[in-house]
């Protein structure tokens, strides 16, 4: 008798968290699919907001995939690159025509804070800035940031992987 | 002075969190260098005390002794995910910048401290008041850092406030210090541990003072001296 006692408490505890936690993740999940996706599109309009004059198209383009966007020899993809402390998740535009990148932009990342920083830095002349305008052969030429060789390392490799992918403007993109 | 008021001044005056007890100082200096980074984590970790805090008082009859810790860290685990979710679901661009430091707030003392000495011993209308004060506390130690080292160090107070309360809080942006009055060194993590030596030097100061005069005052001096509590 007294066992079982001693253990309808912690399951009763764990019960309880369950039910805590059912009820916040069914309220919530709808929004947060929304923000996520909110969010990487608006990744992407920075991404391309020189490039392309209608970014009005972009939201009914997106594409849930890993090719985000195709138009007008554009290319978008959404990268995972393997960090340091998990999966980094990048933005890469590129022409498909000439295989030069428009932009790298990181969209998640769980990189330690401070030393990882240069990763939310898109501004001119930043790490990531460094990316715009080079090809595949440029890519491995630009030198990984000091103290976060692994996260640097990684996203250059994801985006010169990226680059020798098959060019898909072929086969699905609108022109 | 009700019981009530009792707990509240305890919990977040003269036993507080961040400069009498010394704990929670991971998140304290990580995210105080903004006062919007600030505010975010008060809200979360006050959800989280308040959460962990009522369900253990409401529990505590069956919780048993030998579980006693992996059930608090349990709640305490469920109410961060909570708020995790619900930071994701309101104010996404703050948990982006935040995110990790939210994470830990499970591994933060200071919560699981007032779970095993206050609520799992106490009745859940206390629980709550001593969390909403340990919370409280917590609050206006972070948000005065992080003011702090907003304004030295980059020279703006309440910038990105937008992240919280909506497009209508940028406006309440205020510049106040051009680039050539700025320590940039204060937004840096060095500048956590000056600030934070600072605050604690000037909390220990002012109360030092009031200790003393109350002393030079009889019948207020002597045995509720509830400062020295949290030290030991």
């Amino acid at each position: 008798m007294a066992e079982r006692t001693n253990l309808l408490g912690p399951v009763l505890v764990a019960a309880f968290c369950a039910l805590v936690l059912s009820i916040t993740h069914l309220t919530t999940a709808g929004q947060i699919a929304d923000n996520q996706r909110a969010h990487d599109q608006r990744a992407l309009r920075d991404l391309l907001g020189e490039t392309l004059p209608d970014t009005a198209l972009l939201a009914e383009a997106w594409q849930d995939d890993q090719i985000v966007w195709c138009a007008q020899r554009i290319v978008a993809a959404r990268l995972q690159a393997d960090g340091y402390a998990g999966p980094i998740e990048l933005l890469l535009a590129w022409r498909s025509d000439q295989r030069e990148i428009i932009g790298v932009s990181v969209v998640r990342h769980l990189e330690t804070p401070g030393i990882a920083d240069f990763l939310n830095d898109h501004q001119q002349g930043s790490w990531l800035d460094e990316f715009r305008t080079s090809t595949a052969t440029g890519v491995g030429h630009i030198d990984a940031v000091t103290g976060a060789t692994i996260s640097s390392n990684a996203v250059r490799q994801a985006v010169a992987q990226a680059l020798q992918l098959p060019d898909p403007a072929n086969t699905r993109c609108r022109s | 002075m009700s019981h009530g008021t009792q707990i509240f001044s305890n919990a977040w005056l003269h036993n507080n969190p961040a400069w009498i007890q010394l704990l929670g100082l991971c998140p304290l200096l990580a995210v105080s260098t903004s006062v919007v980074n600030a505010l975010g984590l008060s809200l979360a970790t006050a959800l989280v005390m308040v959460g962990a805090s009522s369900s253990i008082a409401m529990l505590r009859r069956w919780i048993p002794d030998f579980a006693r810790l992996p059930c608090f860290v349990l709640i305490i685990a469920t109410f961060t995910t909570a708020a995790m979710l619900l930071l994701q679901a309101f104010a996404f661009e703050l948990y982006l910048s935040i995110a990790l430091f939210v994470q830990i707030i499970v591994t933060n003392c200071m919560i699981l401290s007032r779970a095993e000495s206050f609520a799992s011993r106490q009745s859940l209308g206390a629980s709550v008041i001593d969390a909403l004060g340990t919370a409280l506390g917590f609050a206006i130690a972070l948000l005065l850092l992080g003011g702090f080292r907003e304004l030295l160090g980059s020279g703006t107070l309440f910038a990105g406030m937008s992240q919280l309360f909506g497009p209508s809080a940028q406006a309440w942006q205020l510049d106040l210090l051009t680039e050539d009055w700025q320590i940039r060194l204060l937004s840096l993590p060095p500048g956590a541990f000056l600030a934070a030596g600072l605050l604690l030097a000037g909390a220990n100061a002012l109360i030092n003072r009031i200790s003393r005069s109350s002393t030079e005052q009889p019948e207020s001096a002597g045995d509720d001296a509830p400062q020295n509590q949290g030290q030991t």
